[in-house]
């Protein structure tokens, strides 16, 4: 038997299909692959135009080993996820080049599939899976155009793709509730040149600013409970210490996994915490920042994740064990109302916190002796002079996002210079202050505020929500928050960025722009959508899917939920096979074809059922055959029925036949 | 007018002995007005069929043995220069005629094959641009012989479209062939054979043909035969409107030819494998061969409801 030829229709479908399956690789993988696919397809639809031959095994040899040198050049790692999807990539698009008969193109479209799926390798949000589903119409359509003989209606084609997706989807939402959840059963690493938006682990001035314009979502939180003030949405994230008069940055070691790091099940005694009865729950969605540090309000008391290892560590702060590579969540228990280390700083701390570069800066070093001198010593002189400090802030200086580039010493510049300037200038100055006061400070960095997606209920915190402020101790009253920022820019914390700008500096942050009402709306209800998505589909591992099977089931047992895929798929194919005999709307049949009807069942029911394609003469002469007794009542029926649906006789006859098909029953 | 048709048939058998279905089918498509292909080996009667049934319907007869070196000057005719006249004049072809048996129709090359085909569509022929219409009712019956293929041009599905039928005797029954034996040569016989019908008479049957009564159920049972060939995935291609149209006026004259005036899904079902065979190619386990494309036919009358569901 001769294998047959693609016809150009199928080729055409077949590289459409492909196109589309690729398309969202070719944004992570190396752009070689482009042109490489791009060559390949195109030398394959040339070879009907121009009457090319099929390239020879020499130069398919070629090729392939031009790919694999590119491969070995272009991944930084030989064996990784991303070394072997793209060798799949370049074997999947040199098998154009051969792609002669029907079984080749088989083999194409399965080729598709993994395709397909090996783009959730590197996304998985909603839009990805909304696209993949239009791919897989797509396919499907490819796949049929392989089996279909030419010149088929396209109304006719989406109804054979409509039909098997609707019977595809059920499906492929049963295996998705069912089957077994495993972890991730290899590490995807992680992704090279792209760092993901967020701070770093240091600050110098001029870091915020870019971050500000960024409209990206650092992270979604739902509470148990009501939604804190705005004032009170301080995500802490991390505590810098370090000053170099530029530059502040962590303490040497906090990122290593091991410095500090305790359980996670209760508050460590090393904090010395101390809280009153308000604590708030929450479940932060975070999506992957590529770094170890958490964010969480307040203090944290106790957190858990399905996903991360988490970890709390020095100064309230909450991390990861590894860096957060992909959308991660976890829930905290915070106290929003408390006091910590308010005993004594031991002499490391304390040195680390008041620590100064040598010499810079020198004007602010002489402000703060003189408000010391000013004030004298003691927690008294201390608060009377942080408060100076606030109201020299809030007297004197602007909260704008254009700063003049401040020199090396930056905090100088800032105080006795610009005076202008957002959060990161305000506490790196303010902690300055402080320290050349002789009061321990240091700087913390994270979020403040959030967008608050009412219908959802959840907060969004973007990137423009990143922020700056600073804590310093007091002997028996512990670390304390102070915003330098609200002191000049009240808004800011109460509401959001925008408002505390003008109105020309207001497009320098991202997203703001969306002042229209529709836009902001619609921007809601995508994020919402995405959320819900990550929380329901992404976050479905195995306690969720216990979960929900224990609600849905009874009780999760093996038993119940191999019941319920095996009888869920009979259901879908029941179903499709009901579909195949006309499930459709049933269109009230005439009289004569409602009695004819009923003597057919009554003949199949004994046993003589009519055959697919039998006339009703044949069938009656059949049956006839092994029912002589039969043989004269059937032919009359058979041929009054002919001569009703055939030759056009009167409604008299109709009568007529009715009856006599009532009447007559095999005994 | 029934009494005609069945004597025609029985005369026709007296010579072509055990063939009754295949007499009626070829009847059949000549009573439509379609050409017949005969698809068998040597020796199978193609000929003899071809020849009584020119007889017993009064028909003239010629007969063009299509070989390698044919021209189509050689069937349709040409000019020749008349000395006494001074001028050119057209001699008629073996096309002029009412019956024409084309025989071994793929010995020939495309070029003397499509000036037959030309003829049959148009039912006239051209020569040097002058229009030369053939008699009427003018039918050709090719055959071909479906073996040793080794220097032969096989008609391309366009050509094979333009034969009402297509169909293959097969050999004899053996009651049938013992009669044959026993008997005188069918060859001398035909000479006896008398016209059973005039051609006015003939022109009147076709006429009755045309006028049998095809019902909206019947129609959308054709319909959806067509549409099942479009459909399934054994079919290379679907059936062409023509192919259609084809099916209902075979099924037509076979219900004509059993005395009714309208058209039953039986007389549908008679006439497929004759109408279908030959246009349809099949693909994956039905690849076009003579087996599997009976496969197909079967497949089709099988799969296809005749009441709509």
């Amino acid at each position: 038997m001769k294998s047959l030829l693609l016809r150009q229709g199928q080729l055409k479908a077949l590289a459409l299909s492909q196109l589309f399956c690729l398309l969202p690789l070719a944004f992570v993988l190396p752009l070689w692959l482009v042109p490489f696919w791009l060559m390949s397809i195109a030398w394959r639809l040339s070879l009907h135009r121009f009457s090319w031959s099929f390239p020879s095994t020499a130069v398919k040899a070629t090729a392939l080993l031009l790919a694999l040198v590119a491969i070995v050049l272009s991944s930084p790692k030989l064996m990784s996820v991303d070394s072997f999807v793209m060798f799949f990539i370049s074997a999947f698009s040199l098998k154009l080049l051969e792609l002669e008969s029907r079984d080749d193109g088989l083999l194409v479209v399965g080729a598709n599939f993994v395709a397909l799926a090996c783009s959730f390798l590197y996304f998985q949000t909603l839009y990805i899976s909304v696209y993949a589903l239009f791919c897989l119409a797509f396919l499907f359509w490819a796949w049929l155009a392989i089996y279909r003989s030419a010149g088929l209606s396209a109304r006719v084609q989406y109804a054979h793709v409509a039909k098997l997706i609707a019977v595809v989807l059920p499906c492929m939402f049963l295996l998705f509730v069912v089957m077994p959840r495993y972890g991730q059963l290899w590490q995807m690493p992680s992704q090279q040149g792209k760092a993901a938006t967020g701070f770093s682990d240091s600050m110098s001035p001029g870091d915020f600013s870019e971050l500000i314009q960024s409209d990206a979502v650092a992270f979604r939180v739902s509470f148990d409970a009501a939604l804190p003030e705005p004032s009170e949405r301080y995500w802490r994230a991390l505590v810098f210490e370090e000053f170099d008069g530029r530059r502040w940055s962590l303490s040497q070691g906090w990122l290593s996994a091991y410095a500090q790091n305790y359980a996670t099940t209760k508050a460590p005694n090393q904090w010395q915490l101390s809280q009153s009865d308000k604590v708030t729950g929450y479940e932060l969605l975070l999506e992957a920042h590529q770094q170890p540090w958490l964010f969480s309000l307040g203090a944290p008391l106790a957190a858990n994740s399905n996903s991360l290892d988490l970890r709390f560590s020095s100064a309230l702060l909450l991390k990861s064990r590894r860096p957060v590579a992909s959308r991660a969540s976890y829930w905290v228990s915070s106290a929003l109302d408390y006091r910590y280390q308010t005993l004594q700083l031991n002499s490391t701390q304390a040195r680390r916190n008041l620590r100064l570069p040598e010499q810079g800066n020198e004007q602010s070093r002489a402000l703060a002796k003189e408000l010391r001198a000013q004030f004298g010593t003691g927690v008294e002189a201390d608060k009377k002079l942080i408060n100076e400090i606030m109201s020299m802030f809030n007297r004197d200086f602007y909260y704008s996002l254009k700063v003049p580039t401040l020199g090396p010493n930056s905090v100088d510049d800032f105080i006795f210079g610009s005076r202008r300037g957002f959060c990161e200038h305000y506490s790196s100055s303010f902690v300055f202050l402080l320290r050349a006061a002789g009061i321990p400070a240091r700087v913390v960095v994270g979020y403040q505020g959030g967008q608050y997606n009412r219908d959802a209920d959840y907060l969004i915190v973007r990137q423009r929500d990143a922020h700056a402020w600073a804590e310093y101790w007091l002997p028996g009253e512990g670390w304390l928050r102070a915003d330098p920022t609200s002191a000049v820019a009240p808004s800011r914390i109460e509401q959001d960025l925008g408002s505390a700008l003008s109105a020309d500096e207001r497009d320098l942050v991202g997203g703001l722009h969306s002042s229209v009402a529709a836009l902001m709306w619609l921007q809601l209800r995508m994020d919402e959508l995405s959320y819900q998505w990550q929380k329901f589909v992404l976050n479905y591992d195995s306690r969720m899917q216990s979960h929900f099977l224990e609600k849905l089931l009874g009780a999760a047992t093996p038993t119940r939920i191999a019941m319920f895929l095996l009888g869920g798929l009979a259901l879908i194919l029941a179903l499709y096979w009901l579909s195949l005999f006309g499930f459709r709307s049933p269109r009230r049949a005439s009289p004569v074809q409602r009695a004819y009807a009923l003597h057919l069942k009554r003949l199949a029911k004994r046993g003589y059922a009519l055959k697919r394609g039998e006339t009703p003469l044949a069938y009656a002469g059949r049956i006839g055959a092994v029912q002589p007794s039969w043989s004269h009542a059937l032919l009359t029926i058979a041929k009054a029925y002919n001569r009703i649906c055939y030759a056009d006789v009167g409604a008299k006859s109709e009568q007529h036949f009715i009856s006599l098909c009532r009447s007559w029953k095999p005994n | 007018m029934l009494s005609e048709l069945q004597t025609i048939v029985k005369a026709v058998g007296q010579l072509l002995l055990g063939k009754e279905e295949q007499i009626k089918l070829a009847l059949c498509c000549l009573l439509a007005r379609g050409h017949l292909l005969i698809e068998d080996l040597p020796g199978m009667g193609k000929t003899t069929l071809a020849q009584s049934l020119a007889k017993v319907l009064g028909l003239s007869y010629q007969r063009v043995q299509f070989t390698s070196d044919l021209l189509p000057g050689d069937i349709i005719g040409g000019s020749i220069f008349d000395q006494g006249k001074g001028s050119f004049r057209f001699h008629p072809g073996p096309v002029f005629t009412q019956v024409l048996l084309a025989d071994e129709i793929n010995r020939s090359t495309p070029k003397a094959q499509s000036a037959l085909l030309e003829a049959m569509e148009e039912r006239q022929v051209s020569v040097d641009s002058i229009s030369h219409a053939l008699p009427e009712p003018f039918f050709v019956i090719a055959t071909q012989n479906p073996l040793s293929q080794a220097g032969t041009y096989a008609l391309p599905e366009s050509q094979l479209d333009r034969f009402l039928m297509c169909l293959s005797l097969g050999y004899p029954p053996a009651e049938a062939e013992k009669a044959l034996l026993m008997g005188r040569d069918p060859r001398e016989r035909l000479p006896e054979l008398k016209a059973l019908v005039d051609l006015h008479k003939l022109k009147h049957i076709q006429a009755q043909v045309e006028a049998v009564k095809a019902s909206e159920a019947l129609i959308t049972y054709i319909q959806r035969l067509v549409q099942f060939t479009r459909e399934h995935e054994s079919f290379y291609c679907g059936l062409s409107p023509r192919a259609a149209m084809a099916l209902l006026r075979s099924a037509k004259a076979w219900a004509l030819l059993h005395g009714r005036d309208h058209v039953l899904p039986d007389d549908v079902q008679a006439v497929v494998p004759a109408v279908v065979e030959h246009r349809v190619q099949g693909q994956f386990g039905n690849a076009s061969s003579a087996e599997g494309q009976q496969n197909l036919s079967r497949l089709l009358l099988n799969s296809v409801a005749v009441m709509a569901p």
